[in-house]
């Protein structure tokens, strides 16, 4: 395994996992068996996980660059393994299914797009850096998950017997976490630029921006729940507009040109 | 101006409840959203207008590089107005919801209530502190940028009565093997400065993300040469910024608030979701 690991890309690790978590997506859309499809996206979880160790081991104690989708969808997958036994309980099959097709979309994004071929710098070696890449991969997870939470609650509104799962309610806790999250990733994010740079705000890079306003919009949100000065469909729907806004500004400054991933695998 | 009488008291109230009411913040944080929105697709490839903002402060950049590309820089005019609105918001709001808690808080039997609600007040006060923190950053620093000093040669920085001196640099270069993009270069400078008034002396290491703090002015390290084993130039110098800037206390200040009641908030959440015990 580590002579393996050791002759193999990252880019070739995370192709491995793309294919994989396509053919779990396969294996649950087809129906199949529960086990395999979840050991079979363990698999594709763990080349995931492997890949991010690749770029952690060539950057440290420098941040890695552009590892935000390829981190992305190892926190979603990590998500649907630890909730994977009792979603099949209820309504679970759905969420299952909707968490598994957008990491297999943003995993295209990914293949497609690639982004990670930017070296680290020297002013990212501290553990500032560190705490603003992975809170701010973990928030846009845990809102992504609060927006197809949301979704369900669309989905199942007008069933009479509706489960605490596919409540509005259920949304509530990831959209906390996730926004507690972001919240640390932009501080641990303006302490590292003042060390660094000696300045609040650093222009070099406009994806800062895109993480103030996915700020901005949660905590419009929280507004919205903590009032209740909308109903709930209507907070259903400005929460999901809120995971497309996550996978907009997750997907763009992460993305690079267009090029097939076969060159990189062979 | 029109003295407060009774009739125009009830206008007076009626405006301050709008300016703080929780719709008002909705708006201008969505309003906020769609701007900062737009502002990536205007930084995208064109920071180089931006990042001077650092050095010569707000309003000279507005009135010179945000003024001579205002197609780019319309979202950061939009921006200052949207956020000086949220900030007034969120202080009347703040202050009017406070002070009703704190009249209230004799006849609360419940301290959990009382000290989530304070939470969430801590962190907007936070918010606002950092957001000042922020403006007088941008309005009232003094940079002096881009400072070059070579080994053992003092040097005066222009309008103080700073001398900085280069007393020894340490360029280890990198032979490993894992960082293999790296081999053969610096990645952890370091750098004996010595700051002096003349009344006073410091000998400090700096380095990237280790300024050094000298009498109210910060020193950071910019860029550094040698940065190779096999460099064309053999030049030894670093190049530095000297910062006085008085901001910097508001918003770390503002940050331990906000993060201080975010701590609260997710205490008193997590637990007024566990389930209750039933006695027997």
């Amino acid at each position: 395994m580590v002579p393996f690991l050791a002759a193999v890309t990252s880019g070739q690790l995370l192709f491995l996992a793309q294919l994989i978590y396509a053919l779990s997506l396969g294996l649950a859309l087809l129906k199949q068996n529960n086990a395999l499809t979840f050991w079979v996206m363990t698999l594709g979880a763990v080349l995931n996980g492997f890949a991010l160790a690749w770029h952690y081991w060539h950057s440290w104690p420098m941040m890695p660059m552009y590892i935000g989708l390829p981190a992305l969808l190892f926190c979603l997958a990590v998500i649907w393994l630890i909730g994977f036994h009792q979603r099949l309980a209820d309504s679970g099959r759905i969420e299952n299914l909707i968490i598994q097709g957008l990491i297999v979309f943003l995993g295209l994004i990914t293949l497609l797009f690639p982004k990670d071929f930017y070296l680290p710098f020297l002013r990212s070696a501290t553990i500032w850096s560190h705490i603003f890449l992975i809170t701010g991969i973990m928030a846009k997870a845990l809102l992504l998950m609060a927006a197809i939470k949301a979704l369900l609650f669309l989905i199942y509104r007008h069933n009479k017997k509706i489960t605490s799962r596919q409540g509005l309610a259920s949304a509530m806790p990831w959209a906390i976490s996730g926004f507690v999250c972001l919240t640390l990733s932009m501080f641990s994010g303006e302490v590292w630029s003042y060390l660094g740079w000696g300045t609040p705000v650093v222009w070099h890079d406009p994806a800062i921006t895109t993480v103030m306003a996915i700020w901005f919009y949660w905590i419009a949100l929280l507004h919205l729940h903590y009032t209740r000065s909308w109903n709930e469909a209507q907070r259903a729907i400005f929460m999901m507009i809120g995971g497309l806004l996550v996978i907009l500004f997750a997907c763009h400054p992460d993305m690079g040109p267009f090029r097939l991933p076969f060159k990189e695998l062979f | 101006m029109e003295p407060i009488t009774r009739k125009n008291s009830g206008k007076l109230v009626w405006l301050w409840r709008s300016l703080g009411s929780v719709r008002l913040a909705v708006v201008l944080l969505i309003l906020l959203v769609i701007d900062l929105s737009l502002a990536y697709f205007s930084i995208n490839g064109r920071s180089i207008i931006f990042e001077p903002m650092n050095q010569v402060g707000i309003w000279p950049w507005l009135n010179t590089y945000a003024m001579a590309n205002l197609r780019y820089t319309a979202w950061f005019f939009i921006f200052l107005v949207l956020l000086s609105a949220l900030v007034l918001n969120t202080l009347v709001c703040t202050t009017d919801r406070l002070w009703k808690l704190l009249r209230q808080r004799k006849e609360q039997k419940s301290n959990k209530r009382f000290f989530f609600a304070l939470s969430t007040h801590t962190m907007h006060l936070g918010m606002v502190v950092i957001l000042i923190g922020y403006l007088i950053s941008y309005t009232m620093s003094q940079v002096y940028p881009s400072l070059t000093l070579i080994p053992q040669k003092e040097t005066i920085v222009a309008g103080t009565n700073l001398r900085v001196k280069l007393t020894s640099m340490t360029l280890p270069i990198y032979e490993g093997k894992r960082l293999e993009t790296f081999t053969g270069m610096v990645i952890s400078p370091s750098v004996q400065l010595r700051v002096a008034t003349p009344a006073t002396e410091r000998t400090a290491s700096l380095g990237f993300n280790n300024p050094v703090y000298f009498q109210g002015y910060t020193f950071f390290l910019q860029r550094f040469s040698p940065t190779k084993n096999a460099n064309m130039s053999n030049a030894h110098y670093i190049v530095i910024d000297v910062r006085r800037d008085p901001g910097v206390l508001f918003y770390f200040v503002g940050i331990s608030f906000f993060l201080g009641g975010l701590l609260c908030y997710v205490i008193f959440w997590i637990r007024s979701r566990q389930p209750r015990r039933v006695p027997s």
